[in-house]
């Protein structure tokens, strides 16, 4: 085609469905949709950018003030120091637990192997925050359950929950489930032929273990570790609950006083944000290379059953193991939280069972409040998120528009965002707009939307990615335009994974605090903000019955979209 | 019915498609028959509208779907063609008749119309019973005939089939070819079918277009393309063939033979119609399946040519037994008889074949 030619186009009707215009249909999608992440991202971050250099002072005089403040503050290199500390120490108690797990369920003969892996992963539906609480009922020194029974017993034994090495336990017991994730999956899906030609060559069981079975899980159990590692460092939930008790700083708790508590200080939190995202995003730069390099395990088509190990006499004395480790790490403190939530008050006596925590909180209206535009958001933004994240990884996994990279780029962007940093940036993007979305409900809907808009464009674009072009192209073939062929075939045969995603977006919201502490305002409090502010108030009977609450609320979500979907809900790991 | 002018498709740097032109008549069934890369696939998937080319002109009937001086493409949908895919490319969430029925559903027929015309197509490939099953449910060839219904249910002027039956196993794949072929000469229809299995080429086509790297290289019907290929990728694309390197004798032509030197300085003989006056170095060709293989020559009719060749090895296939050949300078010879000839290794023989079977070329 010649650009002369190009010229020529009085001659020809105009037919309706140009070829130009067919593909700028999708490409002006993709802006489109670019546009938004432009809007919902990378305007807020580079708001933050510009926050960090104007000076506390009301003369928003550009100045690297803040900078030099946050370096020469000791305070921040301790938090630095405390963050870094308990994500670590998370990292290797999960690491730990979690490929230990995968190991025994995926490798060996170990009895009920299902049932054991619904007890591992059931941390990952409650959120770690609700985790902390009931673990501050159980481990908290005086009042904590298990200080009590050690009193009662007589014995010179104390635990305090609120301490670097019990806040690095909670992390690292709720992040066990991600590991087990990442692990489990290559384990139980490994060629075993090539274990088998390791065991032809002569090497035993272990001798092949060590040298075939290890070497090609490690990039998995790698990737698993610096996710986890972010994950646990920007865990604002359990950092605030166990660790401000007894003034233990952190980043995001750090950011999150120094905007909270008056007076604010919103350039420091600015800056200390930057170095935050700067450190996660890092780590999360060099988890993908990791996770890229997880393509060498062959992984085929066909279903391998991989040579189980005996256990032996061993089978059933591994299995009570598994199960005493889920009940210490998961059940102990559920319970404790779930009997604390029938209690009067939570001291060193027990008081008489009671339903009085219950009836006084649904009695309240701040909590019908809560509730109402909990749901709302859960509902409605997963709704929202669904479509939003069906559009991006529609064009992105199954169109050929150009930008398409960069909408992926920007849509896996906020994976990289700690959520305290991400309600910082928005803060500082919503602050000035003269538009009805900052101290409202909106700016929660948009915080939630771009938190976790990734996961879902994850499930949908592995959902697409199974679909055959073809199914689409004969649909074109027998009249449908792109669009109708889009709705009426492709978006139909995906429809279990966006519905699923719809579930996962309706759960990470209802448990969302990160960005809720930050952003709220009086009308648009949510539930966990409530938990939040009840549990420092010290009402913690209170605390637990919103905590049993939700977490039931949570399951039951889970079950009935099982049960009646048939849905099997869950974030993609990778 | 269907005219490619220039056609063009390049992919960056690569030329997948180039320049390709050709003239398909109404009710004719054309092959693009190549190595996979040829860009068979691509220039159907033009035709389709599910590529767009990078230049040339594509026509269906009388109207113009695409042409790059006039930057005019009209989208697949605007097409009116029906097309049947290698993965069959059935709705899974749909049932048998509503698959049928989707191109008339967007052609925005009535509800009545559209299931009769459904149960019509179903029946044009004995499927009626399974209308309300899921395709998923349905054999790989039952799957395949559901997807031809649906091309057919829509009357639309051209049929393109991509491969329709590599997915299939062999038995299968040769009933539906009849099929096919029966349904499509008895319809009427216009069809463009792309495959790479040249009996499949053979059996079903009016006319074979032999593809390599993007081009067109020879336009013939099956028999012609079969017996006078022009060029050394069409011989050895179709059946087995031994080129010999040969030179004409100039001035030798009788009885429509020409005669050629070959190896060993065999005189071979061959229909004279290709390109008689070229001189220079040519290629002798030998369909290994036309060979005869004779202890003596003795008994053999004129107009036969012949040469002395050593056994040096032979293997049994079933239906035939394939020999390798020695000439006397050291040519080889692949020969393809009946199981019945048997001649050890070492055994000096005849390869005869007959003067009319043989051809010449010349790129």
């Amino acid at each position: 085609m010649t650009s002369a030619g190009r010229v020529d186009v009085s001659g020809s009707p105009r037919t309706p469905g140009w070829g130009l215009s067919r593909i700028s249909g999708q490409t002006l999608l993709c802006y489109a949709l670019i546009s938004i992440l432009c809007v919902m991202i990378v305007y807020p971050m580079l708001s933050l950018v510009w926050g960090s250099f104007v000076s506390t002072a009301a003369t928003e005089q550009s100045s690297l003030d803040n900078f030099s403040r946050m370096l020469s503050s000791s305070q921040f290199w301790q938090a630095w120091k405390n963050t870094l500390l308990v994500s670590t120490g998370s990292v290797l108690i999960s690491v730990v637990c979690g490929v230990g797990a995968a190991f025994l369920i995926a490798r060996t003969d170990i009895p009920l192997k299902r049932f054991c892996e619904v007890l591992v992963t059931l941390p990952i539906f409650i959120s770690p925050f609700i985790g902390a609480v009931a673990w501050s009922g159980l481990a908290a020194p005086e009042v904590g359950l298990l200080n009590r029974i050690f009193a009662g017993l007589g014995l010179p034994l104390h635990v305090n929950i609120y301490s670097l090495g019990g806040i690095a336990m909670v992390l690292g017991f709720y992040m066990t489930p991600y590991v087990f994730l990442f692990t489990a999956a290559p384990l139980t899906a490994i060629d075993s032929s090539m274990e088998e030609a390791s065991r032809l060559s002569g090497q035993n069981m272990l001798q092949t273990l060590r040298r075939v079975t290890v070497p090609l899980v490690t990039p998995s159990i790698l990737g698993a570790a610096l996710l986890v590692f972010v994950l646990s460092m920007e865990n604002f939930g359990v950092l605030a609950v166990l660790g401000m008790p007894s003034q233990i700083p952190f980043i995001p708790t750090e950011i999150y006083l120094k905007v909270a508590y008056p007076p604010p200080d919103y350039g420091y939190a600015t800056v200390i944000s930057i170095s935050f995202v700067v450190i996660t995003a890092l780590a999360l730069l060099l988890q993908r290379r990791y996770l890229a390099r997880r393509t060498y395990i062959s992984v085929s088509g066909k279903s391998y059953r991989p040579v189980l190990i005996g256990l032996g006499r061993w089978r059933y004395v591994t299995f009570a193991g598994l199960v005493l480790f889920v009940f210490i790490s998961t059940l102990m403190p559920l319970a404790t939280m779930v009997t604390a939530s029938f209690q009067t008050y939570w001291s060193v006596q027990f008081t008489n069972f009671t339903l009085g925590n219950y009836t006084s909180i649904f009695s309240r209206s701040l909590f019908l409040r809560a509730a109402q535009n909990t749901l709302f958001l859960a509902f409605v933004g997963g709704l929202l998120a669904c479509i939003l994240g069906g559009m991006i990884a529609y064009i992105v996994s199954f169109s050929k528009a150009s930008g398409r990279q960069t909408l992926d780029l920007l849509s896996s962007m906020t994976v990289g965002v700690p959520g305290v940093v991400l309600g910082v940036a928005l803060l500082w993007a919503w602050i000035r707009v003269p538009l009805p979305i900052y101290g409202t409900i909106w700016i929660l809907m948009i915080a939630y939307i771009t938190r976790f808009l990734s996961f879902g464009v994850r499930n949908m674009s592995a959902a697409l990615t199974q679909i055959d072009s073809d199914l689409e192209n004969a649909a074109r073939v027998s009249g449908a335009s792109k669009t109708v062929a889009a709705l009426t075939i492709t978006f139909p045969l995906i429809r279990r994974s966006l519905l699923s995603s719809w579930v996962l977006y309706f759960i990470s919201f209802v448990k969302e605090l990160n960005t809720s502490v930050l952003l709220y305002a009086f009308n648009s409090v949510v539930l966990p903000v409530l938990i939040f502010d009840a549990y420092f108030e010290g009402k913690y009977p209170e605390v637990a019955a919103l905590g049993t609450g939700i977490s039931v609320f949570i399951l039951a979500v889970l079950l009935i979209s099982n049960v009646i979907f048939g849905l099997k809900v869950r974030q993609k790991a990778g | 019915m269907l005219r490619l002018d220039k056609l063009q498709k390049s992919f960056g740097g690569f030329h997948a498609v180039q320049g390709v032109s050709l003239d398909v008549a109404e009710g004719e069934l054309v092959t693009l028959l190549g190595p996979s890369g040829c860009g068979k696939s691509t220039t159907l998937r033009c035709i389709a509208g599910l590529e767009d080319p990078t230049g040339g002109e594509i026509w269906l009937g009388n109207n113009c779907v695409y042409s790059g001086a006039r930057r005019l493409n009209l989208p697949p949908e605007g097409r009116r063609i029906g097309m049947v895919f290698q993965s069959y490319a059935l709705w899974p969430h749909m049932t048998v008749a509503e698959n049928v029925a989707y191109p008339l559903l967007r052609q925005k027929i009535s509800k009545s119309e559209r299931e009769t015309r459904a149960i019509q197509a179903l029946e044009m490939v004995s499927l009626t019973n399974a209308k309300d099953s899921s395709p998923g449910r349905l054999s790989g060839g039952q799957q395949q005939r559901v997807a031809l219904a649906r091309a057919l249910a829509s009357q639309c002027q051209i049929l393109l089939f991509d491969e329709p039956l590599s997915n299939l196993d062999v038995r299968l794949r040769e009933q539906l070819r009849g099929e096919i072929r029966d349904l499509q000469r008895r319809l009427g229809i216009t069809a463009i079918y792309v495959t790479h299995d040249q009996s499949e080429a053979l059996a079903i086509s009016d006319r074979i277009v032999v593809m390599n790297k993007g081009k067109i290289v020879q336009v013939d019907g099956p028999d012609a393309l079969y017996t006078r290929p022009r060029t050394q990728f069409a011989a050895r694309f179709l059946g087995s063939v031994n080129l010999l390197p040969a030179t004409h004798i100039a001035g030798s032509t009788s009885d429509n033979l020409a005669r050629y030197r070959t190896t060993s300085g065999v005189i071979a003989s061959a229909p004279a119609h290709v390109k008689e006056h070229v001189s220079g170095e040519m290629q002798f060709g030998v369909r290994a399946e036309l060979i005869r293989l004779l202890e003596t020559a003795d008994s053999l009719p004129p107009d036969f040519n012949v040469w002395p060749v050593t056994v040096q090895e032979r293997v049994f296939l079933g239906e035939g037994m394939e020999y390798t050949l020695v000439t006397e300078d050291g040519q080889q010879l692949i020969a393809k008889v009946p199981p019945y000839v048997r001649l050890e290794p070492g055994t000096r023989a005849h390869a005869a074949i007959a003067a009319q079977d043989c051809f010449v070329i010349t790129d």
